[in-house]
């Protein structure tokens, strides 16, 4: 791609022509006016235009980068409606449970801890989107991604690169079976 | 007269060397406001997209600006 400057481009000089239309002969023909690109300049790309296809292609990166975070708004607007997940009997303390919440596209991990506190976290690492799992003899929850370490009582990220809690799932026990109530927001 | 059009190219081709990072930066946004999609942070994602959306509001501005000068 060759740019050049200024918007006449390809222009140059102009050929020997004959002037049709024009009174003098120190005038460039009539037709120039309309057609100025010779077809020599036709593979040119002057620098404006070249400009202008940045700001569009930027236009562009910037539309995709706003649908994006729509799509990341969306994600987080469904909450999830309360149901039943396991019977609390099913999982012995010191062990957890996979589930899928609030959607089936949704992993997500029911910790019984020791001394009877049950919680349930979103199975997504908050670093780049793994599933983490329970190491009940380490007392944590790991991401075998990038070794991101989260505390099972709290969601809390400890160790590794994630930054942000696991996102928390809000639980009950009636009957003794154990409902999802709800995405936690914060 | 040819130092006025010296000028201008070397304006114009300052403006050009700031689109190209401009669009280098508008992808790396990108990656960042997937990556908050993946992550599932919306507010990296949507920090993503504000950024993105002030730089080019201020790149559209100052082409302007140049080519109307």
């Amino acid at each position: 791609m060759t740019t050049t400057d200024g918007p006449q481009n390809g222009t140059g000089s102009a050929p020997d022509l004959p002037c049709l239309g024009c009174g003098d002969d120190s005038e460039l023909p009539l037709w120039r006016d309309e057609f100025p690109i010779t077809s020599s300049g036709e593979e040119h790309i002057a620098r404006r235009d070249f400009t202008r296809y940045l700001l569009t292609a930027s236009g562009v990166f910037a539309a995709g980068t706003v649908g994006a975070a729509a799509w990341a708004d969306l994600q987080r607007s469904n909450l999830g409606e309360p149901r039943p997940i396991v019977d609390l009997a099913e999982v012995p303390e010191s062990s957890e449970y996979l589930f899928r919440y609030p959607t089936e596209e949704d992993p997500a991990i029911l910790v019984h801890l020791q001394g009877g506190e049950l919680r349930a976290y979103s199975q997504r690492c908050t670093h780049l989107g793994c599933v983490v799992f329970f190491q009940p003899d380490r007392d944590r929850l790991f991401c075998p991604c990038h070794d991101g370490v989260f505390d099972p009582s709290n969601g809390d990220a400890v160790a590794g690169p994630p930054e942000r809690p696991l996102t928390r799932i809000d639980i009950d026990v009636r009957d003794g079976v154990v409902w999802a109530k709800g995405v936690d927001e914060e | 007269m040819r130092e006025s059009r010296r000028a201008d190219r070397r304006r114009h081709g300052g403006l050009l060397v700031y689109l190209i990072l401009l669009l280098s930066l508008q992808a790396f946004l990108l990656v960042v406001a997937l990556e908050g999609v993946a992550a599932h942070d919306p507010a990296l994602a949507r920090n993503a997209a504000i950024l993105s959306i002030v730089l080019l509001t201020s790149s559209w501005g100052l082409w302007w600006f140049v080519r109307h000068d």
